[in-house]
């Protein structure tokens, strides 16, 4: 994830999982960026990264430029790397 | 399942409590730095 620092990107994770449980999962994983609660879900819906069921969440990435606009958006986990190439 | 927000789109502007004790709101981080967001599924899951 330092990655993504150095290309001036802050990473967040999203989930619909309570803050505590989000904080033991940080710490299992060592992931040094911020897991941003979405208990409603309204975050994964706005970003398009809910499934049929309206539950489950599709695994997404987005990167966000400063001016407000997506600067790169991919179904699944792609690599940093790559994220990183094409929101530059 | 819908497409995903279009390239050059407005992105959905939130405010959420994080992992770390804070509450990040979209708008104040972009103010310093572009943002990366990975949605995934349930934190046991491998889906």
């Amino acid at each position: 994830m330092a990655k993504f620092q150095r290309a001036g990107i802050q990473p967040f994770g999203v989930n619909p999982a309570g803050v505590k449980s989000h904080a033991s999962y940080v710490q299992k994983l060592h992931f040094n960026f911020p897991l941003l609660s979405d208990p409603d879900r309204a975050i994964a819906r706005g970003y398009h990264a809910l499934k049929d069921d309206g539950k489950g969440i599709q695994r997404s990435v987005y990167v966000v430029q400063r001016d407000g606009t997506v600067a790169f958006a991919q179904r699944g986990a792609p690599p940093v790397e790559e994220i990183v190439a094409h929101a530059s | 399942m819908s497409d995903l927000l279009a390239v050059g789109s407005k992105a959905p502007l939130f405010t959420a409590a994080a992992s770390d004790g804070k509450t990040y709101s979209l708008a104040d981080v972009l103010k310093a730095k572009r943002v990366a967001l990975v949605f995934y599924p349930g934190n046991d899951t491998p889906g």
